[in-house]
């Protein structure tokens, strides 16, 4: 009796609690429940054809001691390093600088520069390999023209210099997501803090790393958290491009979860792999927020 | 580097600036420019040139769905119309799944305070953050439950589930920002809470839900792995699944053996609802603010 | 008009360990212009949240009538219901709507018909002088019109209970003064229920009928601005209304005859002596009771000159004695130099004395 009072009183906050059924029923049917399933498949040998794809046995820890022992797994994971690192800076940094000239006063036509700097985002990702195929080609691209045009030696940009390509793709299709966040948070920064910075003879760089840097720092945060997941999820480009190779160079670890699952068929591997890929994502971004005071 | 920059004089920061941004748009224009070129180059290959002469052939071939007499062709015939139809049903139900279920989750978590909130924030945040690939086949399987395989609808839903998350933590940016005291005005008007969501909060948080309609919708019309787990027959193809079932015979194997001109004029096409969308919200894109990202 | 008269009964509210209003009991008459009262952070405005059922008390129940809208555990009728009227002190205009849907909100969401509302709309803004504003959005209006616009939406439906959260506070100081007259003439044009929240005594004094004062979330007193000048009840309401503030002092009573203040003492009227049951005392005295001149007079007390502050009609004095600073309204007449000694002599008949433990009035 004393409940069916108490949900009375508190009708209205219970019709706007309902207001989260919609969205969270959606998102623990179509990602909660699949990403406990993955990490029930990571314990088991479930297989993508046989008789193991039906009837998986329970393996407990095998999955993951076999990538301890596994070379190629090693391998990604270095690889992964290597290229979520260097989009993660290069992204950040265009994307930063990016922002700061879309809200700098120096510069003008701010509409033509912003739709430009968001065209890359803006056209949808399945084409974005065949576009960079004009720049990256080995005897016609743009990019080694251009390096003849130096008196610089052409590269084999697709397959000897596989990594560089791929990091120059995404960062290129990518940089757009700091670059809104940024420009967002910059633009909300009240102008006065720069007036009486301006009225203090402050330089320009002081400007920038005593006011804009402390005043941006969740959504700098926000952004590196978000890149991060990104690049670390995706495979698209070196899927199309490079197919992990030459000798596992580009086999990112998501790739490589990608490979042994449906390539190998060693589901549960695969599953292991991802839930790997997971945590990584997980322990990253609390740390992330967490070092931000978020 | 204080000192190093306070000697840079203003107009030197000026020049290296625009040396700089002239570098960037032509990082960010080659390649499209090549696109543009290539798209109506009736011989044109993977590399930039100017086309000798100008041809909308590559346009017309995507839409009669058979090579024109002298042309190579694409190794599949392209059926661009039914492509383009089902990107179209797919984004636009994306779109309206997103909107209500995003903007409904958002205001209350916005408007209601309750211990864990923040832990519910968290949690909703990183749940999209498993791999996508990690998730194909449990998701594969509750879709055969759902009877979600070869339904564009299912699809939908899918593609929505995954944006959701994103789209909440920006919505709910929008709504921290208006006033409270505009519902209390409401509510003391007489309006219940669905309808101050509908007649007050939505028109207020205008730009917000622009932001995500084209975010979500950027993210539908471009989706590629989730059709490709969750589409098995051809006519359901969506735009992205089309270009790769005509271009792509194995993976890493990009651009061998392809007609560029119908590739190209095929992913313009395919980015103009994109650019009209764009075009119709740049307004508002400079407003996100992400959960507690609002300069504080 | 469905007027009704509010009651409030031993109301708490706490956010967390904040008591924001505590035991507050009163009882709003019907069609009185009731003022809240006090400064900043006492509680007023959550009192009028609560009537408006946007909080929910913690601890005890409020009244429309007879009817009980708020019990603290089972009953709470929402705001929806309620059939209040509010005007926020930033407006909450709502910017995506022009001024005539925004005076028609509350009737658009009765679902009144559409000839009925035009008619009260077009009535409201000739009423409040608004009528060439009718199809401006609120952004292009100055906060004096922006500030009518919501008063006009606020009396579109008949409200039971008009409530107005400090609608003066954004006005410049000649609006505010015009407002007053005018808010004052509306609510007895209307002659609804008006409770109304504000910080500044004196928009207190000119519009109520009755006046709360409200400090720490505890009821000081309620009582006409006449009854809460002449008969403060404690020495919070003493110090809160009138302007200039009145003179508090800290005294002590010697024998039956003398109150002491330090360096100097005052004979005290006979049948004070009657009353006054405790040693330690503080007497206050308005400024406007204290009489100064520049010439030695019979029990008066001398003081130096420490500001002058002229007003125009009359000048305020701060006067010193020793460590005593006391204020005093003159003549514009006086006129008296820095550091000038003058002679005081209190109006003791308008004085009153406060027990210095409870801070309750005694005389």
């Amino acid at each position: 009796m004393s409940l069916l009072r108490y949900l009375k009183r508190y009708s209205s906050e219970i019709i706007l609690a309902s207001f989260l059924v919609p969205a969270l029923v959606l998102l623990l049917i179509f990602q909660l429940i699949p990403t406990i399933w993955t990490i029930w498949f990571s314990f088991t040998d479930m297989a993508l054809i046989g008789k193991k794809l039906i009837h998986p046995s329970f393996i407990g820890l095998k999955n993951y001691v076999d990538m301890l022992n596994d070379s190629i797994f090693w391998q990604s994971m270095k690889v992964t390093f290597e290229y979520c690192l260097a989009s993660l800076v290069l992204r950040f940094i265009l994307g930063l600088l990016a922002a700061l000239y879309l809200t700098s006063k120096m510069f003008r036509g701010k509409t033509i520069l912003a739709a430009i700097f968001l065209l890359p985002y803006i056209i949808p990702g399945a084409i974005h390999p065949y576009v960079w195929i004009s720049m990256l080609d080995t005897r016609y691209g743009t990019l080694n023209r251009i390096l003849l045009f130096f008196g610089l030696t052409p590269q084999s940009w697709v397959y000897k210099r596989a990594m560089e390509s791929v990091v120059m793709i995404n960062s290129w299709a990518g940089y757009a997501l700091a670059m809104l966040i940024l420009s967002s948070a910059i633009t909300s920064i009240p102008k006065e803090f720069y007036e009486v910075a301006d009225i203090y003879g402050a330089s320009r760089w002081q400007k920038f790393s005593k006011i804009t840097l402390p005043l941006i720092k969740y959504p700098v945060i926000l952004s590196l958290v978000l890149i991060f997941k990104e690049d670390i999820d995706d495979f698209t480009y070196v899927y199309m491009f490079t197919e992990g190779g030459p000798h596992y160079r580009t086999e990112l670890l998501s790739l490589y979860a990608y490979h042994k699952a449906f390539a190998y068929f060693e589901l549960g591997y695969g599953c292991a792999v991802g839930v790997i890929i997971a945590i990584i994502v997980f322990v990253l971004t609390l740390a992330q927020l967490k070092l931000g005071g978020v | 580097m204080s000192d190093v920059l306070k000697k840079i004089s203003e107009p030197t920061l000026r020049v290296v600036g625009y040396v700089v941004l002239v570098v960037m748009c032509m990082y960010i224009l080659t390649p499209l420019l090549w696109l543009l070129l290539t798209a109506f180059d009736p011989e044109g290959g993977p590399y930039l040139k100017l086309p000798k002469s100008i041809t909308l052939d590559n346009f017309v071939m995507l839409f009669i769905g058979k090579p024109i007499k002298g042309r190579a062709g694409a190794a599949h015939p392209f059926y661009m119309n039914v492509w383009l139809k089902n990107s179209f049903f797919i984004a636009s139900v994306v779109l309206v799944i997103i909107i209500i279920t995003a903007s409904m989750a958002a205001y209350a978590l916005s408007r209601l305070d309750f211990t864990g909130k923040s832990l519910l924030m968290t949690f909703i945040l990183l749940i999209g953050f498993m791999p996508s690939m990690a998730k194909i086949l449990p998701l594969f399987k509750l879709c055969l439950m759902f009877g979600f395989i070869d339904n564009l609808f299912g699809v939908a839903v899918v593609i929505a589930s995954s944006l959701l998350p994103t789209q909440i933590w920006i919505l709910k940016g929008f709504f921290d920002s208006i006033p409270r005291e505009l519902e209390e005005q409401a509510w003391v008007c007489g309006c219940g809470y669905l309808s101050t969501l509908m007649r007050v909060v939505l028109p207020v948080a205008g730009p917000g839900i622009a932001v995500i309609a084209l975010l979500s919708f950027l993210g539908a019309w471009g989706s590629f792995t989730i059709p490709l787990i969750l589409i098995r027959s051809e006519d359901l193809y969506p735009v992205s699944l089309g270009i790769a079932s005509v271009f792509i015979h194995n993976p890493g194997e990009i651009g061998l053996a392809v007609d560029y001109g119908p590739l190209c004029a095929l992913s313009i096409v395919y980015a103009l609802p994109s650019l009209a969308i764009y075009y119709l919200t740049r307004k508002y894109l400079m407003q996100i603010k992400v959960g507690k990202m609002e300069v504080r | 008009m469905s007027v009704v008269e509010v009651q409030l009964e031993g109301v708490t509210k706490r956010f967390g360990n904040v008591v924001a209003v505590n035991d507050l009991t009163l009882k709003i008459k019907d069609k009185e212009f009731m003022v809240l009262l006090g400064p900043s952070g006492c509680g007023k405005t959550t009192t009028l949240r609560l009537i408006a059922g946007l909080e929910k008390v913690t601890k005890g129940r409020i009244f429309f009538k007879d009817e009980v809208v708020d019990d603290g555990e089972t009953i709470f009728i929402p705001p929806q219901k309620r059939n209040v009227s509010m005007v926020f002190q930033s407006y909450a205009l709502f910017p995506h709507m022009n001024v005539f849907e925004n005076i028609a909100f509350p009737a658009r969401i009765k679902k009144l018909p559409n000839r009925e509302v035009k008619k009260r709309v077009y009535e409201l803004a000739d009423l409040l002088r608004i009528k060439d504003l009718l199809n401006r959005k609120p952004h292009e209006l100055s906060g004096g019109q922006q500030q009518r616009v919501a008063l006009a939406r606020a009396l579109m439906i008949e409200p039971s209970v008009l409530l107005l959260d400090e609608p003066l506070a954004n006005l410049d100081a000649k609006l505010r003064v015009y407002m007053r007259a005018e808010l004052k003439r509306i609510q007895k044009e209307f002659s609804c229920t008006t409770v109304y929240v504000t910080h500044d005594q004196i928009e207190a004094m000119s519009m109520a009928d009755r006046i709360t004062v409200l400090n720490m979330g505890k009821l000081q007193q309620v009582g006409t601005p006449d009854e809460l000048y002449d008969k403060p009840s404690n020495l919070f309401v003493a110090g809160f209304i009138g302007s200039p503030p009145m003179n508090i002092i800290e005294c002590t009573l010697v024998g039956t005859k003398y109150l002491d203040f330090g360096s100097f003492k005052l004979k005290i009227p006979e049948d004070w002596a009657e009353v006054l049951y405790r040693e330690e005392l503080v007497f206050g005295i308005r400024p406007q009771d204290i009489l100064v001149s520049k010439s030695k007079r019979d029990g008066a007390v001398n003081f130096y000159v420490y500001v002058s502050e002229p007003l125009g009609d009359r000048i305020i004095l701060t006067l010193v004695k020793d460590d005593m600073m006391i204020k005093a309204l003159a003549d514009k007449s006086t006129r008296v130099n820095m550091r000038e000694e003058v002679w005081v002599i209190f109006n003791l008949e308008k004085a009153h004395i406060f027990d210095k433990k409870t801070g309750k009035l005694i005389i």
